[in-house]
């Protein structure tokens, strides 16, 4: 194996690659296999589990029960008859939606400021990324206890103080308050994804925009926008996975209440199995949550490809 | 002359306005942020005071110490520390070779394969806790570190990363080397690898930063008090102390040190990555 090497030292690159390569396959498999078997054994194989249990009724603390099979009718109930299930596909499409176009329409703004020179920006900087490192938990623990809370908050004194009336934020505006308290902490995220595209961009070819009569908003729109495009995409193709799996802060600062107002999918998983110990049902939903994420995911994607293809036409 | 002195005047008009803007901006995520540093060194009547005390009147800086005994906050940080380091490693280990292995191998199944990191990447949490959750508990794994470890020990997302950074890798450099004489392991460890190194700190960041802050799964599996995590512990802590404000946030501020000063140190990776990622798609 040396020795042939060896004997032809300039011929084709190619050749010598065919020649490593191809006898070593298991050997390389090896690189990967472990991790691989790992993820399917941890994930897709649950999913596999998710789907069985899905089909059947199984409750956790009612074991005479048993384990009857019982076909498409937890989906069936879910889909037809939970109200709260319905209400709660609704909520989570709100709140992601909000949530991802608060904070990247807040990001982008921040990252084109801060794209500019100016006195003390690296300080401005760190504390505009300081948000994404709060634990979400306790983002909202302060947030609530803190800020929105009706008679002791930050808010409400602000209101008292301009004289306005008392509002109970977590109460009256659920929804709302949740997409304030994750905006807060997912702005900086979006701000560094999209700096990071800003900064990778070369000034010549704003330097010729501006020659050719390109100027602020027509500047904006027609060389930054299409220029930062991949990096939005990235921003809201990273921001609705973890979004729509939102739990910490609804958990924390409203319980999916007042009622069922900010129950998201995600919530209502964990109520059904954690606090009715339904696991069919809950499987059922988790199946259903994984039909609906993709659908958000591709309809997002679809809709950035086409207001992108229109930006640049 | 005068259009020269007017463009000028115009210019600096902007730049005011854009300064005032940031000043604007820059104050609405401070506040948020002074008002809970300010909080955690005053009295719980000083946090309520009306008007609110911007300046402290007096450092109480003891909040912290009280706040470490009040509850096993140094448990839960030993925990969250444990689970976190593991888990962080092993996903690096494992994304890393993986990575590897699809960038620069062809192999048969190789697309097959992919798919599965692909799922796994796009799999939400919520469609697998469920087996999981039942399979910790007849493992005897509820209230353990293993059942806080294992079901985030390996990433889709890491895999799926460190294959688009390491398809940059230029394969002339690769067989360079191995013309050179160097051995698969020997190519990984010293070309390859530092080669990475952006890749592998903002994967070791992000993932830290999830398992740090992860509350869904182990508010599942863990409820005896010695295995609780920080975030679970707070939360905790909050239910049953709930006049002590200042303590809530002292803990609150020492639970974000470690992430920040993790981020700190590899913040130029990180941005880095980020680019480069925009780039390549």
């Amino acid at each position: 194996m040396s020795a042939s090497t060896i004997s032809v030292p300039d011929a084709a690159s190619s050749s010598v690659t065919g020649r490593i390569r191809s006898p070593r396959i298991p050997a390389r498999l090896l690189l990967l296999l472990p991790a691989i078997i790992y993820l399917a054994v941890l994930t897709q194989a649950p999913f596999i589990l998710t789907l069985w249990y899905s089909v059947h009724k199984w409750i956790l603390d009612q074991p005479d029960l048993g384990r009857p099979w019982v076909g498409i009718e937890n989906f069936k109930y879910a889909i037809t008859q939970d109200t709260v299930f319905q209400q709660a596909v609704l909520t989570t499409l709100i709140i992601t939606v909000l949530i991802i176009a608060v904070s990247l329409l807040l990001g982008l703004g921040f990252a084109l400021l801060l794209n500019r020179k100016f006195f003390g920006r690296g300080v401005v900087r760190a504390l505009m990324i300081a948000p994404f490192f709060v634990m979400p938990t306790v983002n909202a623990v302060v947030w609530k206890n803190f800020f929105l809370d009706p008679i002791i908050g930050l808010f409400d004194w602000l209101l008292t103080s301009l004289h306005l009336a008392r509002v109970d934020f977590l109460t009256s505006y659920p929804k709302l308050s949740i997409v304030a308290i994750a905006s807060w902490q997912w702005t900086p995220f979006m701000m560094l994804i999209l700096l990071a595209g800003l900064q990778g961009m070369s000034e010549e070819v704003r330097e010729a925009a501006r020659i050719d009569g390109a100027a602020g908003w027509a500047e904006f729109r027609h060389i930054t926008l299409p220029l930062l495009a991949r990096y939005i995409e990235l921003c809201i193709l990273l921001g609705t996975i973890y979004v729509l799996n939102l739990f910490g802060e609804i958990r924390v600062a409203t319980q999916g209440g007042p009622g069922t107002e900010s129950t998201t999918v995600p919530y209502y998983v964990y109520q059904t199995i954690h606090d009715y110990n339904d696991v069919g049902s809950a499987a059922a939903l988790g199946v259903l949550a994984v039909v609906f994420a993709s659908l958000i995911a591709a309809g997002l994607l679809r809709l950035l490809v086409r207001t992108f293809r229109e930006g640049q036409a | 002359m005068s259009a020269n002195e007017s463009t000028k005047r115009l210019g600096l008009l902007r730049s005011l306005l854009v300064h005032a803007a940031l000043a604007v901006v820059g104050l609405i995520v401070a506040i948020p942020l002074y008002w809970t540093l300010i909080s955690s060194v005053t009295t719980n009547a000083g946090i309520f005071a009306t008007p609110v005390q911007w300046i402290p009147p007096s450092l109480h800086l003891e909040n912290f110490s009280q706040a470490l005994s009040a509850a096993p906050f140094g448990r839960y940080f030993f925990n969250s520390a444990v689970v976190g380091v593991v888990v962080t490693a092993t996903t690096l280990v494992t994304s890393a070779l993986a990575g590897y292995g699809f960038a620069k191998f062809q192999f048969p199944g190789r697309r097959i394969l992919f798919v599965v990191v692909l799922i796994a990447l796009m799999v939400p949490f919520q469609a697998i806790m469920i087996p999981l959750f039942v399979l910790a508990r007849q493992l005897g794994w509820l209230n353990s570190y293993a059942g806080l470890i294992v079901p985030g020990a390996v990433s889709g997302f890491g895999i799926f990363l460190m294959r688009q950074f390491m398809s940059k890798v230029p394969d002339a450099l690769l067989e360079a080397a191995r013309l050179d004489g160097c051995n698969e392991i020997q190519l990984f460890l010293r070309i390859v690898l530092p080669l990475s190194r952006s890749a592998l700190a903002a994967l070791a960041v992000l993932t830290f930063l999830a398992s740090w802050n992860n509350f869904l799964w182990p508010l599942i599996v863990a409820q005896n008090p010695d295995i609780l995590t920080v975030p679970l512990g707070i939360v905790q802590f909050r239910g049953s102390y709930f006049t002590n404000y200042t303590q809530i946030l002292a803990v609150s501020l020492m639970a974000a040190a470690p992430v920040i000063v993790l981020y700190l140190v590899m913040q130029r990776q990180i941005i880095e990555t980020f680019a480069s990622s925009g780039i390549k798609g």
